[in-house]
């Protein structure tokens, strides 16, 4: 009981202390796990987008597939990504591992499944009609596409949201891509793992306060852009 | 009279069920040409062929003059002459603005005459007023009225219209019926207009073609039709037996 | 309608599932908990069969544990549930009263623990030592000497990548010696503190083909996967003996401090010590662990 209310506390005071190798960590986090996001959202929106709306042999099979892969274990992403990029594996002249890149690489194989999965459901619950309407006013195919997406963004948004909960939290992967080297590839989670491990069971409590307070940050923004995007909030009333 | 739409021997299947067999339907200029028939008779499948929103899958189509042939070229030329209105319109999420300008976003109009035209539109329908609100939140015959702005905004010859007032109160539905006519009137737009309401087709129409289980069983001008029908079945259509 | 009749068909198959899973898991339970019933009368049954042993990750990593730890269940009917983490935090947990007996190798903190009470019936189990490796080029230069105290002063001034386990561990808190008694403060881009167990730290030395600090155990059991060589060994320096010790009762009342007894008595017995003598031989053609309780 103890350890967490020191924790509570040692948490509050890190944070005022400023301490630069913690914002460092901070900031690396960020740094990883948005870049992240980025990419998976622009891999993730189109092909999302693509399965949701074009048939094609193995369509099923591979939608199946993406969904699948949507609760791939973060640590399994880190050993494919370990593999690929090892000295004996087919990228290691490209020497990423234990860099930063690596992380984002293995992040993006995180979170690309599920903001592909997810946009293809929030597509696929589009109805006909949008497409229609969008044609019967002129748009092209490449503009009623949009449309869609446009009508989508809420399931997007969504589908964005859950992934960067997923990156910014995870773990496994980054640790064994990154190999959690002081001052080059620690991060938040590998940091919290790291102090939980030599016993300083607050000090890791405190590092996950700002963990979660970061999380809640970054929703917040998220959540911001969202309501920018919907004018008319449209929540359903229950009376 | 230029003929706008010429059809022979269309049919339309899903799976083992024809929907659709129309042996022959011509739709001229100017006109409101009022597709008639009871929920099933194949009405709406036959819009859509024209509006070549589904495709044919026997028989001839001829679409403003052209053989269709299914190229996205092709149907992109022929859809920017039309609009549609269906029974409950689907609005983009955003503002009625939004909407109406849609049509004319598309075809990267100018915005001075986005906005001037979009304008016109909704004045012309009385929906100024509600230009900046959001058009999810608007009453079944405000979308409506909408609905026809954002269609007529982009200048179609054509107007399909699928039971666009089925779903709204008499009065707001009698007031859409002026605009229909005074837009037939106006700007010469040909009318295609699906409805099982009869006495909405003698409002409108000067032809109509009645549906029955997927075949036009009889058509011809208005008047004629209801002063005199043929087919048994309109006759007891028209007569309200079924 | 048939489509509704699969829908069914699979909810009926899910809760299947779920009752088949729940009651395999009741019945491994019971499995387990037969023998111990039947073997009531050649074993002992103690009275809180469970014991909570916290241990280095090397004597995990190495398999002495899984080698050994069955023949302490099979004598003294104790159930060792091994929770393997640094030193450090294992004498953390001893401190918080989470594990009621320690196999830690750090001798200077365990003297300390025992000395403020935490722990108590400190003995000497078994020593292994530490030997430095690294790329076969070698860049530091350094290759079969055995001083470890000028190996590390030359990896520092060459810059010479150099992993160090960074996680207050045993083996972290031995280099950390080293760098001491070499009077260098261990900085700069080609020190990597990774805050890792051994063979992790070992597997990044491998892939940045850099020098680390690594136990013998450790480093045999995994070297026929990694190109690493020895580079330094056989300094007294690099000798790191092994404790086990009780965690203080009278600190902790739950402590089942009559597990931690038995578990002492058992590890430091000829037979035991004889085990441990034996274990890697066959293997690796010589002991990973030297016993030496008295």
């Amino acid at each position: 009981m103890d350890v967490i209310g020191q924790g509570v506390k040692e948490g509050i005071l890190l944070i005022l202390s400023l301490d630069p190798e913690l914002i460092q960590v901070t900031l690396l986090s960020l740094q990883v796990s948005l870049t992240a996001l980025v990419a998976a959202g622009l891999l993730g929106i189109p092909a999302g987008t693509f399965l949701a709306l074009k048939n094609f042999t193995g369509r099923k099979l591979i939608l199946n597939i993406i969904y699948t892969l949507m609760g791939l274990p973060p640590v399994l992403a880190g050993l494919i990504v370990f593999l690929v990029l090892s000295n004996r594996g087919p990228l290691g002249e490209w020497q990423l591992l234990f860099t930063p890149s690596a992380m984002i690489i293995a992040q993006v194989l995180l979170g690309f499944p599920l903001v592909a999965g997810l946009s293809a459901r929030a597509v696929m619950s589009q109805r006909q009609e949008v497409y229609d309407t969008a044609v019967m006013l002129g748009a092209t195919r490449t503009q009623a596409v949009l449309s869609i997406i446009r009508e989508s963004r809420m399931g997007i948004i969504a589908a964005l949201t859950t992934a960067m909960g997923r990156l910014i939290a995870e773990v496994g992967a980054v640790m064994m891509v990154g190999g959690n080297i002081q001052g080059k590839t620690r991060v938040l989670t590998t940091s919290i793992v790291l102090e939980t491990r030599m016993g300083h069971d607050s000090r890791a409590l405190g590092i996950g306060i700002i963990l979660l307070i970061l999380a809640f940050m970054i929703m917040l923004l998220i959540l911001k852009l969202e309501k920018r995007s919907f004018k008319d909030d449209s929540t359903i009333q229950i009376v | 009279m230029t003929v706008l739409f010429k059809l022979f021997d269309i049919t339309k299947s899903y799976g083992e069920r024809q929907v659709l067999n129309a042996e022959h339907l011509e739709i001229r200029a100017g006109n409101i040409h009022c597709l008639l028939g009871p929920n099933g008779s194949g009405k709406t499948t036959l819009l859509r062929v024209m509006a070549l929103l589904t495709t044919n899958d026997t028989g001839d189509l001829e679409v403003l003059g052209e053989q269709v042939s299914w190229q996205p070229s092709q149907l992109l030329l022929l859809r920017r002459q039309m609009a549609m209105v269906t029974q409950s319109s689907f609005m983009f999420e955003g503002s009625v603005f939004y909407n109406v300008a849609y049509g004319l976003k598309a075809r990267k109009k100018p915005k001075k005459e986005i906005q001037k035209r979009v304008q016109e539109s909704l004045e012309l329908l009385g929906m100024l007023d509600f230009i900046d609100a959001p058009a999810r939140y608007l009453s079944g015959g405000e979308t409506q009225k909408v609905a026809i702005a954002r269609a007529l905004a982009v200048r179609p010859r054509v107007l399909f219209l699928d039971e666009p007032t089925s779903n709204i109160d008499p009065s707001s539905s009698l007031e859409i019926e002026q605009y229909i006519k005074h837009i037939n009137q106006q700007y010469s737009t040909t009318i295609v207009l699906i409805t099982h309401n009869f006495f909405q087709a003698r409002r409108l129409a000067q032809q109509t073609s009645m549906l029955w289980d997927g075949h036009i069983i009889e058509q011809g001008p208005t008047r004629d039709m209801f002063h005199n029908p043929q087919d048994p079945r309109t006759r007891r259509f028209i007569k309200g037996e079924y | 309608m048939k489509k509704f009749r699969n829908h069914k068909l699979l909810s009926i198959l899910l809760i299947l599932t779920m009752l088949v899973s729940v009651f395999a898991i009741a019945g491994c339970q019971k499995e387990e908990a037969e023998p111990q019933q039947q073997a009531g009368d050649s074993v002992p049954t103690p009275e809180n069969p469970q014991l909570k042993l916290a241990t280095t990750t090397s004597t995990q990593d190495s398999g002495l544990l899984d080698e050994i730890i069955p023949d302490f269940e099979a004598k003294t009917g104790y159930k060792a549930e091994v929770i393997a983490v640094g030193s450090g935090a294992a004498m953390e947990m001893g401190e918080s009263g989470d594990a009621d007996v320690l196999l830690v190798h750090s001798r200077a903190a365990e003297d300390e623990f025992v000395a403020a009470g935490f722990g108590i019936d400190r003995h000497d189990v078994m020593y292994n030592d530490f030997l430095i490796i690294g790329p076969a080029a070698d860049p530091a230069g350094i290759k079969g000497g055995d001083d470890a105290v000028a190996a590390l002063t030359q990896i520092s001034d060459s810059k010479s990548v150099f992993l160090s386990r960074g996680d207050d561990s045993g083996t972290h808190k031995k280099e950390l010696s080293i760098w001491k008694a070499a009077e260098i403060e261990p900085t700069g881009d080609w020190y990597n503190s990774v805050g890792q167990g051994m063979a992790d730290t070992y597997r990044m030395a491998d892939e940045m083909q850099g020098y680390t600090l690594i136990d013998r155990a450790t480093y045999l059991a995994n070297k026929e996967n990694y190109s690493l060589e020895s580079i330094v060994e056989g300094d007294e320096l690099l000798f790191n003996p092994y404790g086990v010790i009780a965690v203080n009762p009278e600190k902790y009342p739950n402590i089942n401090y009559d597990g931690a007894t038995a578990f002492i008595q058992w590890i430091i017995s000829d037979e035991t010590q004889a085990l441990i003598a034996e274990f890697g031989k066959d293997q690796y053609g010589q002991s990973l662990f030297i016993p030496d309780a008295k």
